[in-house]
C-alpha cells in the first residue's frame, strides 16, 4: 500500500511531536530542575506578553459590548449586557483570543530562538559542555508557557470586563457596583473552571509546538523562518482543536 | 537590584495579580451561590415545583436570602424542597411564613418566595417545615387569557355590527346633523326652564295657601279648620235633611190630591166635572157668549154717537191733537 507523501509527512510530524511531548514529561519530572532558567522564561513569556494581551483584551471587551448592545436592546434585555459579555469573555473569547495572541508572540519566538540555536549549533555545543539542552531549553519553556497562559487569561478577562464596563458607559450609564452585581448574579463556577483548565492545554500546546519546530528545524536560515511560521500555524490550529474537545467534555460533564 | 532579581519581582507581581483576579472572582461567585458564610436549612413541601432547579434563588419579601439546595420526591404527590438560607434570617423569618414558587420575570428562572404573614409566631429553627402555597402556573394564566380573548372577540363582533347599523341608519344621522333640532332642543330647554320656574312659583303659592289654610285663614281655612263652623254646618245639614223630609211629605200629599181629582173627574162629581163633561152646560155658555157679543156691538154704536154729540166733541178733538204732537 502506497501512502501519499503529504499524508506520510503529516503522520511523521504528528508522531514526532507526540514523542517530543512524551520526552518533555520524562525529562521534566526528573531532577535536576533548571529553576532560574524556568523563572527567566516565565518572566519573558508571561510579563512581556501582558501589554499586548491586555490591549487586545481591552479592545475585545469594549467592541463586543458595543456590538452586542443593539441586538440586546431589540429584545429589551439591555440590562443583561454585562452578564452576556462577561460570560462570553470568560468562557470563550478570553481563552481563545489570548491563546492565539500568545501563539503568535510566544510560539513564533520560541520556534525562531531554538531554530537559530539549532542552526548555529549552539544546542550541540551545549550538549558537549555537559548541560542537558533538552532540559535547559525545552522543559523550562514548555512549563513556563503552560503556567503563564492561564495567568494571562485571568488578567485579560479582568481587563476585557473593564473594557466592557467602559463600553456600557459610553452608550448608557451603569454604576460599577451594579455592573459587577449583574455579572456575578448569574456567574457560576462551571463558567470559570472549564475555560481555565483548557488554557493550561493551550499554553502547553503553544510551548511544545514552538520547541519542537525549533528543536527539529532543518539547517540553514531558511529553516529558522519556516519553523517560526509553522509553530504559529500549528499552535493556533491546536488551540481550536483543544477548544473543540474541551467544549465536548464540559458538555458531557454537564457544565454548560 | 540586579537585573535578574528585578525580573523575578515583576514576575511575582504578575503571578500575584492573576491569582488575585481568580480569588476575587471565585469569592464573588461563591458569595452569590451561598457557599460561603453560615447558613441554616428550611424545608417546604410542594405538589409541583414547575421546573425549579438546585441553585435557584430563595427570596424573603423580594430580597435574596439563599438558594435551593436539594429537591426530593417524597411520594407521588409531594416534593420536598430544601432551602439553604442565611444564618441571620433566623431572626427575621417566622414559622408561619409561606413559601411559594415564583418566576424571575415572565420567562426567567424560578424562585422560591418566602412571604411573611400578619400574625405573629415564633422564629424558625434549623430544619423547620414551612407551609406552602400553590404556584400560579403560566399555563393557567394563558388559559384564562384565551377565554378572555374569545369573549373580547365576541364583544367586538357585536360592537362592529352595532356600529355598522348605526352608520347605516339615515334617520339617526339626519337627527345628528339637523342644526334646527339643536336650536329647538335649546329653545325647548329654555321653555322647560321657565315652566319649571313657574311651577316653582306655583308650588310656593300653594304652600303659602296651605299654610294659610292650616292657620285657619280664608273661607277654606274656616271650613277646614273652624270647629264652630263645622258644628253649624252639621246642624244646617240636619235641618236640610228635615226640610227635605217634609218636602217629601208634601209631594206625597199633592200626589194624593191629584189622584182624588182624577177620580172625581172620572166619576163625574164636583163643578169642574160639570164644566168639562156636561154638554148642556157648554151650549148654555156659548149662547151667553153670543149675547155678550151682540151687547158689546150695541155699546160701540152708542159710544160712536156719543163722540159726535156736541157736548163731548171738543174732548175727542183735543185727544186727537195731543196724539199727533207726540208722533
Amino acid at each position: 500500500m502506497k501512502i501519499p507523501k503529504q499524508t506520510l509527512a503529516f503522520l511523521q510530524e504528528s508522531g514526532g511531536l507526540a514523542r517530543f511531548a512524551g520526552r518533555v514529561f520524562t525529562e521534566g519530572l526528573r531532577p535536576p530542575f533548571e529553576l532560574s532558567e524556568f523563572l527567566r522564561q516565565c518572566y519573558l513569556i508571561g510579563n512581556k506578553s501582558l501589554p499586548l494581551v491586555g490591549t487586545t483584551a481591552f479592545i475585545m471587551g469594549l467592541v463586543l459590548t458595543i456590538q452586542l448592545r443593539p441586538a440586546l436592546l431589540s429584545y429589551g434585555v439591555e440590562s443583561e449586557l454585562p452578564y452576556i459579555v462577561a460570560d462570553a469573555i470568560i468562557r470563550e473569547i478570553g481563552p481563545v483570543i489570548t491563546g492565539l495572541i500568545f501563539a503568535g508572540k510566544i510560539g513564533s519566538g520560541i520556534g525562531a530562538e531554538l531554530g537559530s540555536m539549532n542552526v548555529t549549533e549552539q544546542i550541540d555545543a551545549m550538549e558537549v559542555s555537559g548541560t542537558n539542552p533538552f532540559r535547559y531549553l525545552v522543559v523550562t519553556r514548555v512549563l513556563a508557557a503552560t503556567l503563564m497562559l492561564p495567568l494571562l487569561v485571568l488578567l485579560s478577562d479582568a481587563i476585557a470586563i473593564t473594557g466592557s464596563f467602559i463600553g456600557i458607559n459610553i452608550k448608557g450609564v451603569m454604576s460599577f457596583g451594579l455592573f459587577t452585581d449583574e455579572i456575578f448574579q448569574f456567574l457560576d463556577f462551571t463558567d470559570v473552571f472549564p475555560p481555565l483548565i483548557k488554557t493550561f492545554f493551550f499554553g502547553f500546546s503553544v510551548g511544545i509546538v514552538g520547541c519542537y519546530k525549533g528543536y527539529t528545524s532543518s539547517r540553514g536560515t531558511e529553516g529558522v523562518g519556516r519553523s517560526a511560521n509553522a509553530s504559529v500555524v500549528i499552535a493556533s490550529m491546536l488551540i481550536f482543536l483543544i477548544d473543540l474537545i474541551a467544549v465536548q467534555i464540559t458538555d458531557l460533564l454537564g457544565f454548560n | 537590584m540586579p537585573r535578574q532579581q528585578q525580573h523575578l519581582a515583576r514576575l511575582g507581581f504578575f503571578v500575584l495579580a492573576a491569582g488575585t483576579v481568580l480569588i476575587i472572582a471565585l469569592f464573588l461567585i461563591g458569595k452569590n451561590q451561598h457557599l460561603l458564610g453560615s447558613h441554616f436549612v428550611l424545608r417546604a413541601h410542594f405538589r409541583n415545583v414547575a421546573g425549579l432547579r438546585t441553585g435557584n434563588n430563595v427570596r424573603f419579601s423580594g430580597i435574596e436570602v439563599g438558594t435551593v439546595r436539594e429537591m426530593r420526591i417524597l411520594n407521588d404527590s409531594t416534593l420536598e424542597v430544601t432551602l439553604l438560607v442565611k444564618e441571620d434570617m433566623k431572626q427575621v423569618i417566622r414559622r408561619n411564613a409561606i413559601a411559594s414558587l415564583g418566576a424571575d420575570g415572565l420567562m426567567g428562572n424560578k424562585v422560591v418566595n418566602i412571604l411573611p404573614q400578619a400574625a405573629t409566631a415564633s422564629y424558625v429553627k434549623d430544619g423547620d417545615l414551612l407551609s406552602t402555597r400553590a404556584a400560579v402556573e403560566i399555563d393557567d394564566v394563558l388559559r384564562t387569557l384565551a377565554s378572555t380573548g374569545d369573549n373580547i372577540h365576541a364583544i367586538t363582533e357585536s360592537l362592529k355590527a352595532t356600529t355598522a347599523r348605526i352608520n347605516e341608519s339615515r334617520g339617526l344621522w339626519t337627527l345628528i346633523e339637523d342644526e334646527q333640532l339643536a336650536h329647538n332642543i335649546n329653545a325647548a330647554s329654555g321653555h322647560l326652564n321657565r315652566a319649571a320656574a313657574e311651577a316653582e312659583g306655583m308650588t310656593r303659592d300653594v304652600r303659602s295657601i296651605l299654610a294659610d289654610v292650616r292657620s285657619g285663614k280664608g273661607p277654606a281655612g274656616v271650613i277646614l279648620r273652624d270647629t264652630a263652623m263645622g258644628e253649624e254646618i252639621r246642624s244646617s245639614m240636619s235641618r236640610l235633611a228635615a226640610v227635605s223630609r217634609s218636602a217629601e211629605n208634601l209631594a206625597a200629599d199633592l200626589d194624593a190630591v191629584t189622584k182624588r181629582l182624577g177620580n172625581d173627574l172620572q166619576d163625574g162629581k164636583g163643578p169642574l166635572n160639570l164644566v168639562l163633561r156636561d154638554t148642556s152646560v157648554s151650549g148654555r155658555i156659548s149662547r151667553s157668549l153670543l149675547q155678550v157679543e151682540s151687547g158689546t156691538g150695541y155699546f160701540n154704536q152708542s159710544m160712536e154717537a156719543l163722540r159726535h154729540h156736541f157736548l163731548f166733541r171738543s174732548y175727542f178733538r183735543r185727544k186727537e191733537k195731543g196724539r199727533n204732537i207726540q208722533q
